[in-house]
């Protein structure tokens, strides 16, 4: 398993500023051969921007708070940290939007779910860690 | 290798584009990313007399290349208040495979009646 790119990427906490999450990730995939990376691309883009807006718009950030990504990618997985200091935020505690019915909120997590391979989550003091886990040959979405 | 960049949010506004196409129907089409930023707009969009008074709308997403759960919140929103009144919201596919993904993940392909592109007559 060999390294090929790890980047840091800090955002303000609003819905303008997490549009650098593409171009930031894209960076990383770049590397990867074109197929791959726009597949790797357009599945960490989404999951990573979902996880962004719900710390934007339900954590409660303290003021001047920012929320600071990790990336680290290797010929087997892309891992993406994300670190933020708002409330608790356990995603095993998310339910699953009831099966077609429509509802408006709750499909962020879903989103996802269905993206990733593995998502965990920590929190260590005052601070949330949600880690995504994407093999970089997935290519099956699980609904 | 270590990149440790800060990188300007990209470019990305939707624009939007409606055409009255009977006495209680519209189009709207939308194209570019329908993100979170951009759901704000739609839903101010939806809220203006023209579309409010129209049952039966026409969602054309065939241009729409980005969306999140913000965008398809802005929808669910849209589909609620017509079918309270009798109404109707239609989506046009998404032509992007990364946007179309995204309503079958949620199965608001399932949920919304979705068609390939606009019905005769409809396109604004």
């Amino acid at each position: 398993m060999t390294l090929i790119a790890r980047s840091q990427l800090l955002l303000e906490p609003n819905a303008l500023a997490a549009r650098a999450i593409g171009s930031w990730l894209r960076t990383a995939t770049d590397k990867l051969d074109s197929a791959a990376g726009e597949a790797l691309l357009s599945r960490a883009e989404l999951a990573v921007h979902e996880a962004c807006m719900n710390v934007i718009d339900h954590a409660h950030l303290p003021e001047g708070s920012q929320v600071e990504l990790n990336l680290r990618l290797t010929t087997e997985w892309l891992t993406v940290q994300i670190f933020d200091d708002g409330d608790v935020f356990d995603p095993a505690t998310i339910p699953t939007p009831a099966p077609r019915v429509l509802q408006e909120r709750g499909y962020g997590m879903k989103i996802i779910r269905s993206l990733v391979n593995h998502v965990s989550y920590r929190r260590i003091g005052s601070r949330n860690t949600l880690e995504l886990r994407i093999y970089v040959g997935s290519t099956d979405d699980r609904r | 290798m270590t990149d440790d960049d800060r990188h300007a949010p990209t470019q990305g506004q939707l624009t939007f584009t409606v055409a009255s196409t009977g006495p209680d129907s519209a189009a709207l089409t939308l194209a570019g990313r329908f993100d979170a930023v951009e759901a704000v707009a739609v839903r101010e969009r939806l809220a203006q007399p023209d579309l409010t008074d129209a049952r039966h709308l026409v969602i054309d997403l065939r241009a729409v290349a980005f969306i999140d759960s913000a965008g398809l919140a802005a929808l669910a929103r849209a589909r609620r208040d017509r079918t309270l009144t009798g109404g109707s919201v239609t989506l046009v596919r998404p032509a992007s495979e990364d946007a179309m993904r995204v309503f079958r993940l949620t199965q608001f392909d399932e949920i919304f009646t979705m068609i390939d592109s606009p019905p005769a007559g409809t396109t604004s």
